[in-house]
């Protein structure tokens, strides 16, 4: 398998980590080559720095090495899993830098990449769902939510942005996702 | 961190917290720990994970600098990236082998005279597979019967590109009815699933061993 199409098909993603958890190499090589786009540019939007995220991509690789048998294939779809490791790490990072982060204004846009049309179409569906139950929240609290998630913007970092002490941010924003998730459950029903 | 949430809302905004990553850093490995230990919790978590993952497509792709993949290898096999194919496999049929059961199994397999077999290996254990002539039913063996309390072991097909066909729970005679076309070439895994197998129809317990069918 030597596909480099940017959104390889979930299944082939599922068997591909299957044979990492029995420390297949071979199935490691192609899994990188079938992510590590996706990866690095969600390691690059949150760290916005190329030596950090670097970094964040080895590290979220040699987690999926060892960690690959905790991937459960009927819960969770593959590229989530796998973001979701690199997102955390990314994060910790973050968190970790001891000089405040540039400021958010002038930090460095990273261009997004551009998905194939097919894959837009394929995975519209979700992207779609969650935006309409972000719709139903004060605009800058949606907007609080997605760059949080998206830029991995801490509470102190969204207080900054919206000149709002963090308790009160905190608790608008946990009110926040827990209106998006009972919108969510109830447009899967 | 303030106090140990109690409520359901209070459980599910700290999980929603730390998935979209605003703790800040004192708050983030305490709550990592309690997914640790806490399955209710690293559940919530998951969910959230799931709920979210639409947001994904917003990070687009970004080509990362030659250099990172031989970094890795390096890190994890002292290295640079090997291109012999299947070192894994490898690797797996020289432990079995040490474990002395893989010759055993394969020897069994032989006397049958069936005509499509496979060596089913993973870290800890080995399946031995059969299948007969006429192709309607499926004889497998595990290398131990250790499979741990309230659990079954499932043998899947796992088609190239496509997602795994269940072909049943191995059962204490091993025999399985095929209701699926087999041959040669065709990889099999096999899973952990809680007893009665998988609720959903594909594997959602570790898969153990996985091989490739081929003929005798």
């Amino acid at each position: 398998m030597t596909r480099l199409s940017p959104e390889p098909h979930e299944a082939a993603l599922d068997h591909l980590i299957t044979r990492v958890a029995l420390h297949d190499r071979s199935a490691f090589d192609t899994l990188y080559m079938q992510t590590s786009g996706k990866l690095f540019a969600v390691a690059m939007r949150i760290t916005k720095d190329r030596a950090e995220a670097e970094d964040v991509l080895q590290e979220a690789f040699i987690r999926v090495w060892q960690r690959a048998q905790s991937f459960r294939p009927g819960q969770a779809r593959a590229i989530s899993w796998l973001i979701a490791i690199t997102r955390n790490l990314a994060i910790d990072r973050l968190r970790a830098r001891v000089a405040p982060s540039a400021p958010i204004e002038l930090a460095e846009r990273v261009p997004d990449g551009q998905p194939t049309p097919e894959a837009a179409a394929a995975t519209s569906e979700k992207r779609a769902q969650i935006e309409t139950c972000l719709d139903e929240l004060e605009e800058r609290r949606a907007d609080a939510v997605k760059s949080a998630y998206l830029e991995g913007y801490s509470y102190q970092d969204l207080a900054d942005r919206y000149d709002t002490p963090i308790n009160t941010i905190r608790t608008w924003l946990r009110r926040s996702l827990i209106h998006l998730r009972d919108c969510l459950e109830q447009s899967v029903l | 961190m303030r106090q140990t949430p109690n409520t359901p809302d209070e459980e599910d905004a700290l999980a929603a917290e730390f998935v979209v990553g605003v703790l800040p850093r004192a708050e983030r490995p305490l709550v990592e720990r309690r997914i640790f230990r806490d399955t209710a919790f690293a559940d919530r978590v998951a969910r959230w994970e799931v709920r979210l993952a639409g947001l994904n497509e917003d990070y687009g792709h970004l080509v990362p600098p030659m250099g990172v993949k031989a970094r890795i290898d390096r890190r994890l096999f002292g290295a640079p990236r090997s291109t012999r194919a299947g070192w894994g496999w490898i690797a797996g049929a020289a432990t079995a082998v040490a474990m002395g059961v893989f010759v055993l199994i394969w020897q069994d397999a032989t006397v049958t005279g069936s005509d499509l077999r496979a060596a089913l290996d993973g870290d800890t254990i080995t399946f031995a597979v059969n299948i007969d002539r006429n192709r309607d039913l499926l004889n497998v063996t595990p290398a131990s019967d250790a499979v741990p309390d309230g659990s079954v072991y499932q043998i899947w097909l796992v088609p190239d590109g496509m997602a795994p066909v269940s072909l049943g729970l191995v059962t204490a005679d091993g025999q399985l009815p095929i209701g699926t076309e087999l041959a040669a070439g065709d990889t099999l895994a096999v899973s952990i699933e809680p007893a009665g197998g998988s609720p959903i129809g594909a594997p959602t317990g570790p898969i153990i061993a996985i091989g490739v069918l081929e003929d005798v």
